[in-house]
């Protein structure tokens, strides 16, 4: 099921809501979830959620094993086998149709393709690394072990993170699925956020879908370097209001069920260097390699590069199998190689200007590789990039800017009209607007304002929630654009 | 710190905020789950309830169209696509250019009309009844159009006004594409006039079966006469005098009629009415909002086909005129609830024939009929269906014993929607009139020919029907 839908979003969570809220004590509360954290997975697919079932069972034994066997050989041998059991299956199902693709290009076979979008289990990478950080924890007992199947099945699949993450970590909700509760603000916050979310997806990630796809896919053979480079930025604008969006819903639900997970994007446009991007960027994925790969002594100490790499390499193959986002992690990993050799000093001796420019250069031309992803094979991936970069720096032979480009457009199926980027400005500019932190200085604002103010406000911005609420309803009754980015995940 | 004051008037606001937002997911609940669903969407492709089957539940699609349905069945769901269209002229700005004739330039997106015709992607409004009430003419083509770009000519006010000037038509484009048949590729906007570009049959590959259905059921039946009157679209006659549009528009109209009437054989008398409207092209023959023609424009058709075959027609002042006000038709969905079109809605006009009928109305094999007459109301809500006006469009198999004539002529209309607005002129020329629309009737023409006495059979649908595959393969199966 997806958050961005009618169903979802006036059936299946008043209803989860009013159940979990008429309950009282916390193992009603926690079964409620759980049956309707159930219902959430079977929604999509419900034959993946045998494989979600059978992945808890496996890693609920495994763990107890560590835990049973520390000191002995057991122990380390369950921790191999929960990696094994749980790479092999994101390898086997995201990564098997890849793997065949492209052994067929390569070596000219003619191996049975498998359709890697049937095979993939919806949300399988996020629930995945969660329970691997649960089996890794658990093994350095940084956490207890779970010895409640249901509780940790819980964690494992409960729907506010679990096919579009945030990916939490046990031990940030492990304490409070024993004990937790829903306060005024929890819900009131919750709800919020929940929408704000909500807005940001479907007003502005849906419509900034438009104006990317009419620039870097109808448009692309005549696209000049202006059109490209505002395809990009509202690409890039739209992978983080949708990213962005989710996690915020994810975190509003998890609020209104007492949950308090981590933050997962902190105004990522807003750094100063890669490096600072990728910690404001889907934070919890970074933080995931970061303390469970990047430390790992795989290539010894002296080649911590090499494991640089790898850790962008896996960063870019978690977000889908497909020859863009592998680059696309090198990329970034790259950057990353070369400002870690310059060192912070020289870093910081730049002038800002400079840092900025440079950082949102990168990381937008780093979206356009990310947009690709139908570069399943290297020959179709290098194909793709070479009309992109060409466009991008006026390689093409497209020019600088075609005059009409932007006030006239390719005709776009889904919209039924013709879409250019005067269509959406206002929207366009609205998303610009926030991508900076806007709203957080209001909120400081407001903080430092007396009590009187902060109670006018506070309502003021329930009345704009339910005005964007009703908004939002009304896109998503009447329009089919509601792109699911999560299905490579 | 903060007093408690303060922390009373938080407490209340986040109470009072908490209130709001609650009783806003309920009323949209309420809204979404307990208000009655939209059963019919006007022109809109709906999800169905889903069928339950083992192999859909697992496989997904079971839940996947459940959750389509849901929100494609919403609480008057084409009002909130209009709120959705306003909304939307918010985001942006659309980009209008005007001409030095002051007309409304329009983008209407890449490709272009000369040269884009493709055979395998023709038109074919009329192919696509439902069976069900309402005018289903229509009722499941998504035409691609692509017209967003255009705001209102306020020149033009909002009733009806005389846009049929030959002067000043757009030429403008769509897109080309491989669709099915049964889509639209395109459509024109010309100030406040919507149309259905017409490619036709180029290639001659269809409209041969049309001729030898139409040829044998005539064989078949020595002794009953048997006419065909392909109606042209509007772009045939709406489009700017010297442009290419127009030039392409008539050329791929008069090709495809000539084609017809070449390969018709003498047991079918041709009924080509592209002159008669040429010379009302002045005057309101098709709307402006709806695919269709107007009841003005079928009178003329009819006169014609009454002084073909020597019978008795009335005049029009004879009938007794009705215009209903704000008819915005079928092209202002396919056009996306372009402004242009909203903002200049038109009259609905019927002619109302002052003579004492009775008409039934049966289902698709002439069974169980009830009577009515025959002008249908739709009230406002269903505001592009009112062409359905005309015998309730396409759901019945209609029979009407006409008090005005006595001649022993018995007419069989074999029609899509277009044929509709023919029947209320024919009553001074018919002693009866069935009709039966071609795409949805069960029973053999034969048959019907046979059990009521008809001496007449009028093949009367629009040209997009003519040359449409699904039409001809559904002419085929009744012919035979």
């Amino acid at each position: 099921m997806n958050f961005a839908t009618l169903l979802f979003l006036f059936v299946f969570l008043p209803l989860c809501v009013g159940c979990y809220l008429f309950t009282e004590k916390i193992r009603y509360r926690n079964a409620v979830l759980l049956a309707f954290s159930m219902l959430f997975y079977a929604w999509g697919k419900p034959i993946n959620l045998l494989l979600l079932l059978l992945s808890a069972a496996v890693n609920f034994l495994l763990a107890r094993s560590i835990d049973a066997n520390r000191g002995n050989r057991w122990c380390k041998g369950s921790l191999v086998l929960a990696l094994v059991y749980n790479i092999g299956m994101l390898a086997v199902f995201k990564y098997t149709g890849f793997v065949v693709e492209n052994i067929n290009s390569f070596f000219g076979t003619s191996l049975p393709l498998v359709n890697a979008k049937e095979l993939l289990p919806l949300g399988i990478s996020f629930y995945t690394f969660q329970i691997l950080s649960y089996v890794i924890d658990v093994y350095w007992e940084k956490v207890p072990v779970q010895k409640d199947f249901s509780k940790l099945l819980l964690y494992i699949s409960l729907f506010p993170q679990l096919v579009a993450g945030p990916i939490v970590r046990y031990s940030t909700i492990a304490d409070e699925i024993d004990c937790r509760e829903s306060k005024l603000t929890d819900l009131c916050d919750g709800l919020s956020r929940l929408i704000v979310g909500l807005a940001k997806k479907v007003v502005l990630a849906n419509t900034l879908s438009y104006i990317a796809q009419t620039y870097l896919t109808d448009t692309i053979e005549t696209s000049s370097v202006a059109a490209t480079w505002v395809g990009v930025i509202s690409y890039s604008m739209q992978v983080y209001f949708d990213f962005s969006g989710y996690s915020d819903m994810a975190i509003g639900m998890g609020r209104i069920f007492g949950f308090h997970f981590d933050e997962n994007f902190n105004y990522p446009f807003m750094c100063r260097s890669i490096q600072e991007f990728w910690q404001r960027w889907h934070i919890s994925l970074g933080s995931f390699f970061r303390d469970y790969l990047l430390y790992l002594p795989i290539f010894g100490k002296r080649r911590q590069w090499l494991s640089l790499f790898l850790v962008w390499f896996t960063t870019g193959l978690w977000h889908g199998a497909s020859w863009n986002y592998i680059a696309w992690g090198l990329y970034f990993g790259l950057f990353i190689f070369i400002e870690q050799k310059l060192g912070k000093r020289v870093l910081k001796r730049i002038p800002d200007v400079i840092m900025h420019l440079y950082n949102k250069i990168v990381i937008l031309i780093g979206f356009g590789i990310f947009y690709y992803e139908d570069s399943r094979t290297l020959g179709s991936f290098f194909s793709r990039m070479g009309t992109y970069f060409g466009n991008l720096f006026g390689f093409s032979g497209n020019g600088f800017y075609r005059a009409g480009e932007f006030t006239s457009g390719p005709y776009n199926e889904e919209l039924l009209s013709s879409v250019y980027l005067m269509k959406f400005i206002w929207i366009f500019l609205l998303a610009l607007l926030f991508c900076f932190p806007v709203l957080p200085a209001v909120k400081k604002w407001v903080g430092q304002c007396k009590g009187s103010v902060q109670a006018v406000a506070q309502v003021a911005s329930a009345v704009c929630c339910v005005g964007l609420l009703a908004l939002c309803a009304v896109m998503l009754i009447s329009s089919k654009n509601n792109p699911f980015l999560y299905f490579n995940f | 710190m903060k007093s408690p004051k303060n922390n009373r008037s938080l407490l209340f606001a986040r109470l009072l905020s908490l209130f709001l937002i609650i009783i806003a997911f309920l009323t949209l609940l309420f809204f979404t789950v307990f208000l009655p669903r939209t059963e019919v969407s006007d022109y809109d492709e709906l999800t169905p309830m889903p069928t339950f089957s083992v192999g859909s539940l697992l496989d997904g699609s079971y839940f996947a169209q459940l959750g389509d349905h849901f929100t494609d069945t919403v609480f008057s769901r084409d009002r909130i696509k209009v709120l959705y269209s306003h909304i939307t002229d918010l985001f942006g700005k659309e980009t209008v250019t005007v001409n030095d004739k002051g007309h409304t330039e329009v983008d209407i997106g890449p490709g272009l009309v000369s040269g884009d015709e493709d055979p395998a992607s023709e038109p074919d409004f009329g192919n696509s009844a439902g069976t069900s009430g309402g005018d289903t003419t229509s009722g499941t083509t998504t035409p691609d159009v692509s017209t967003g770009t255009t705001t209102p000519d306020t020149s033009t006010g909002t009733t009806t006004p005389d846009t049929s000037t030959g002067t000043s038509s757009e030429d403008t484009s769509s897109s080309g594409g491989n669709k099915p048949e049964i889509e639209v590729e395109g459509i024109f906007i010309l100030d406040t006039r919507a149309m259905e570009i017409y490619y036709g049959d180029s290639s001659l590959k269809r409209i041969p079966s049309f001729a030898e259905a139409l040829n044998g059921f005539a064989a078949s039946l020595p002794g009953v006469n048997v006419y065909s009157m392909p109606i042209p679209k509007a772009c045939a006659f709406y489009l700017r005098d010297a442009s290419e549009a127009k030039r392409k528009q008539e050329g791929n109209t008069l090709r495809d009629l000539k084609a017809i009437d070449e390969r018709l054989s003498d047991g079918v008398h041709s009924v080509n009415i592209y002159d008669t409207l040429n010379a009302h092209r002045d005057e309101d023959i098709y709307f402006r909002t709806d695919h269709h023609w107007t009841s003005l424009g079928a009178y003329y058709a009819a006169q014609q086909f009454a002084s073909d075959l020597g019978l008795p027609f009335q005049d029009l002042s004879v009938y007794e005129k009705e215009a209903r006000p704000g008819f915005l038709g079928t092209m202002y969905k396919y056009t996306n609830m372009n402004a242009i079109i909203r903002d200049n809605p038109e009259d609905f006009v019927t002619y109302k024939p002052p003579v004492s009928y009775t008409a039934t109305f049966y289902n698709q094999s002439f069974q169980n009929g009830f009577e009515h007459d025959i002008f249908f109301h739709f009230s406002d809500d269903y505001r592009s269906m009112w062409y359905s006006t005309f015998i309730n469009g396409d759901a019945y198999a209609v029979q009407i014993k006409s008090g005005a004539c006595s001649n022993g002529r018995k007419l069989l209309i074999v029609k899509d929607s277009y044929g509709n607005a023919l029947v209320p002129f024919l009553l001074y020329s018919f002693e009866e009139i069935y009709v039966v629309d071609a795409r949805v009737f069960k029973l053999k023409l034969r048959d019907v020919v046979s059990q009521y006495g008809v001496t007449d059979v009028l093949f009367a649908e629009s040209l997009f029907s003519s040359v449409g595959a699904d039409y001809i393969s559904s002419l085929k199966g009744i012919c035979q």
